[in-house]
């Protein structure tokens, strides 16, 4: 079976909150995983003083990350976006220059 | 059944309101009597009047819940006796002689003591709605968490719709400041006859064909934009010329935005003093208004082509006219009505003076479509009520106030605002300590 | 429905009259008493006491609070009614004194009579009571505009730190902290034409009492409130006993060791120890510059405080890789995965736990946030 690097949709209605996850291919998307790798908050954060741009929060284990690339977990396009955002893989979409 | 009085007259029960009636209650504000009461009777007694102006709209059991018999308090210490003395002082020449007996006479009862028992009711003091009654931006708790649920209460930037919300210290709240001047301001007193009406229907008209023709004007400044384009297309000596319109249309469409504001503000107002039968006026004053309205409309017609420099004089002539006017019409019996002094005819302190009475007037206009009465000032009976405890720091002028920390009792003071004696207080405290 | 009648002359004149009074129109066919417009006694009360006593706060008093508690029973100010009575004494007092002292006393006499009727007298605390049940609870003075203004200055212009100016103007810190934001909000509104409500203010500002402040410098400024503030701590809630030596040289210290060992000793507590520091240094009798001299050690040492705490957080904050994609930032903050310990449960592991339910799904829960920011 595979594993899989893939996003978990927790929080509410109107207000989504990720984990990034690392699970069997074929579990339900919130059952329990092999191992909880982060969280990504996709709603953007004014910054406090008002100044700068908006800004998303994640929180990764990329060395946790790392190892489970390297035994072949395959991660899924929003995680695969995360993950190569963090420096861990190549970018699959490059944008249009 | 219906609905208890909210300031009945017959059981006498403070309410957290400005209103001339618990004024009038709060004169004939007395302890219970409680020599023929049962101690539990004193306590409920106790409870259900204090309980009637701290948090009467809370539910008793979320009020419970709140309740904590932690009560705070401070002792101001002078750096100087911290810096002569380390406390041995105290100490010292216990059982050597060195113990003066005790002065009965000296010892002030009552005034160094910390009055915690009026700190019963502090936890409630932190809630968003009872803050903004006692920054004095609302009349009443009630209408205060009427602001706050109708949304117009922020608290740190942020809309917070919950009356309930628990203040922390160095929490900023904001009121919307018409908001503000509807609870504090006079009410607006609403006579209408027939002849009103007709003439509130006509007015309502009219400010329908002003809409109608500052649309018409804006439609026709957009045809002309157009026009000059395509003009421009063609020929290039136009080009400087045209640029600088462009740019005058383009530039400050805030500012612009205010400016029609005020122009607006300025029509109603004149309209208002042409409407106003009560005043006699000279055929000749009646002209002068009727050429200021036309003059105003005018401007507001041309709004989106005049520079801002143009439309603040314009502005400023206007009010400047109209308030000299108003000097005549209230004083009739100085005699005939005198020429308008022009403005370098004026000496400086008179020019001072004008420039202030029309920053009071712009200020503070006459407004009819407010909700309260116009120039604004405070209502009635509002100063018996007027005072802003230390755990606030308002600013007024932007309605605006911060939460400094939760208040606290000091040595011959209490920073809750309660109507209520210590001994009242101390009873409620006992009733919701549970152990009754 | 019936048309509404109107109150005219073809009806009894009781209708014009009661109805009128009461304000509203109620159908004069009606047979039920109604309860709302009986006039009770303590309604005629209400009338009388507000035509009466009442009149006084109707409008606010010019140059003065108006306050319940600055008036007697008959409704006038009692520290008018005292001052006449105390000029009323000292009048019979330089008659009864006879005619040796007249020439000298007459221009007094006459100044004390123009100073009580022309001026209201100043506020005492008593004056400043707005409940007179209540003698604890005094509306106490807010800061003026001028003071205000000034403490704005001295932070921004001036460049002085809270601490400094909290204790010159003697205004807590936290209070100066929030003058200076909401002031400048206030510039803010100012520079946008924003309209301030000025109006309001000034009617504000003219019921409340104030603590003053002379730009000029020329009047020294008062003290507004008490800055050295002891918060009372629980631990010394309790009575203890606690048997020591006669000889033993026991200070706060020690007493504060004793109700807790936590509890830190007063001079430590209040959030200006460094005004009894100065303090010290000056009952030493040290000159001037030695004076200075340990100043500024001290404010050496706060100053690296700082430093440390703020290189603190600059390393937290290089911790984070931050990625710009165009609209948005997004941070990265490392974490451990092993922080959520065996069960998952961590108390510091990150994300959304597995087989807990969430309480915010239970009916009818309201979630007040407890903080904004």
């Amino acid at each position: 079976m595979v594993v899989k690097i893939r996003l978990a949709r927790f929080g509410r209605r109107r207000a989504p909150f990720y984990n990034i996850v690392v699970a069997q291919a074929r579990t339900a998307r919130n059952s329990k995983p092999i191992e909880v790798l982060g969280t990504y908050d996709p709603i953007p954060k004014a910054p406090i003083d008002g100044e700068g741009k908006r800004w998303k929060d994640i929180k990764l284990d990329s060395a946790r990350a790392k190892y489970w690339l390297g035994v072949g977990a395959q991660p899924s396009d929003p995680a695969w976006r995360l993950l190569s955002m963090a420096g861990l893989l190549e970018p699959k979409y490059r944008p249009k220059a | 059944m219906a609905r208890k009085r909210f300031h009945g007259l017959k059981r006498v029960k403070f309410r957290a309101t400005w209103n001339k009636y618990n004024l009038f209650n709060l004169s004939r504000l007395k302890a219970p009597n409680t020599a023929f009461m049962t101690y539990y009777q004193q306590k409920w007694s106790a409870k259900s009047i204090t309980r009637a102006y701290h948090g009467e709209h809370i539910r008793e059991g979320q009020w419970e819940r709140m309740f904590t018999p932690l009560l705070n308090s401070v002792i101001p210490m002078d750096h100087r006796y911290l810096a002569e003395n380390d406390g041995s002082e105290m100490a010292a020449g216990r059982g050597s002689g060195l113990e003066k007996p005790m002065d009965l006479k000296k010892i002030a009862f009552g005034k160094n003591q910390i009055p915690y028992m009026h700190m019963t009711y502090a936890p409630i003091e932190r809630r968003l709605d009872t803050a903004i009654f006692r920054a004095l931006f609302a009349s009443s708790v009630r209408q205060a968490r009427q602001f706050v649920i109708h949304g117009q209460v922020k608290v740190n930037g942020k809309k917070i719709p919950y009356p309930g919300y628990l203040l922390n210290p160095g929490d900023m709240f904001q009121v919307e400041p018409d908001r503000v001047l509807f609870a504090t301001g006079a009410p607006k007193v609403k006579v209408k006859t027939d002849a009103e009406k007709i003439r509130y229907e006509r007015r309502i008209g009219r400010q329908s064909n002003i809409t109608r023709d500052a649309a018409l004007a804006k439609r026709s400044a957009r045809r002309k934009a157009k026009e000059a384009d395509e003009l421009a297309d063609d020929t290039i000596e136009f080009a400087p010329k045209l640029q600088k319109s462009t740019k005058i249309i383009q530039g400050d469409p805030e500012v612009r935005k205010l400016r029609q504001k005020e122009f607006l503000k300025l029509i109603r107002q004149i309209e208002d003093r042409i409407g106003n039968k009560k005043v006699r006026r000279t055929g000749k004053l009646k002209q002068h208004l009727r050429m200021l309205l036309r003059r105003a409309k005018a401007n507001l017609i041309f709004i989106q082509k005049k520079s801002v420099d143009e439309l603040e004089t314009e502005l400023r002539e206007i009010t400047q006219e109209l308030l000299g006017q108003t000097e005549e019409v209230e004083s009739p019996d100085k005699g005939p009505v005198k020429r308008l002094k022009t403005e370098s005819e004026m000496t400086p302190i008179m020019k001072q003076a004008l420039e202030k009475a029309i920053a009071r007037i712009r200020e503070n206009p006459s407004d009819s479509t407010k909700p309260y009465a116009t120039p604004w000032r405070p209502r009635p009976y509002m100063s018996a009520f007027a005072f802003v405890p230390r755990y606030l720091e308002v600013n007024h002028k932007i309605c605006s106030a911060v939460y400094l920390r939760h208040p606290v009792a000091r040595p011959g003071l209490s920073e809750v605002p309660t109507p209520f004696p210590a001994e009242t207080q101390q009873l409620a405290f006992n009733w919701y300590l549970r152990r009754r | 429905m019936p048309p509404s009648l109107r109150c005219t002359s073809s009806l009894p004149s009781t209708c014009a009259k009661k109805l009128c009074r009461a304000g509203q129109l109620t159908r004069s066919f009606s047979t039920t008493p109604s309860q709302d417009q009986r006039i009770t006694r303590n309604r005629r009360q209400l009338f009388r006491w507000l035509g009466s006593q009442g009149q006084s706060f109707l409008n606010p008093l010019s140059g003065s609070t108006n306050y319940l508690g600055a008036y007697n029973a008959q409704g006038q100010l009692k520290r008018v009614v005292e001052a006449a009575a105390e000029a009323e004494k000292k009048k019979k007092l330089k008659e009864g004194k006879g005619g040796e002292a007249a020439t000298q006393s007459e221009p007094e006499l006459g100044n004390e009579d123009k100073e009580f009727k022309g001026e209201i007298p100043p506020e005492t605390t008593r004056d400043l009571q707005p409940f007179p049940l209540n003698r604890s609870f005094i509306s106490q003075p807010v800061l003026s505009d001028e003071l205000r203004e000034e403490i704005w200055k001295r932070v921004l212009q001036d460049g002085k730190s809270v601490r400094e100016v909290s204790a010159e103007l003697t205004v807590e810190m936290s209070r100066v902290g929030a003058v200076v934001r909401l002031k400048e909000i206030e510039k803010e509104w100012e520079r946008t034409g924003r309209p301030l409500v000025n109006p309001y203010h000034e009617a504000v500002m003219s019921m409340l009492p104030k603590t003053p402040y002379d730009p000029t410098g020329k009047i020294k400024p008062k003290p507004h409130e008490s800055i050295n503030d002891l918060p009372v701590h629980r631990a010394t809630g309790t009575q203890i006993f606690h048997p020591t030596s006669e000889s033993r040289h026991f200070t706060r210290a020690d007493a504060a060791e004793v109700f807790s060992e936590r509890l830190l000793p007063p001079d430590l507590r209040v959030p200006h120890p460094e005004l009894a520091e100065m303090h010290k240094d000056y009952k030493a009798g040290l000159s001037v510059e030695e004076r200075e001299e340990r100043q500024k050690e001290r404010d050496a040492i706060a100053d690296r405080k700082r430093e440390r705490a703020a290189k603190k957080q600059a390393k937290k904050e290089a911790a984070v890789k931050k990625v710009d994609t165009g609209r948005v930032v997004f941070r990265f903050t490392e974490i451990s995965v092993d922080e959520a310990g065996k069960d998952g449960r961590g108390f510091k592991g990150v994300g959304w736990r597995y087989g807990h339910p969430h309480m915010d799904r239970t009916r009818g829960a309201v979630k007040i946030p407890t903080s904004v920011e």
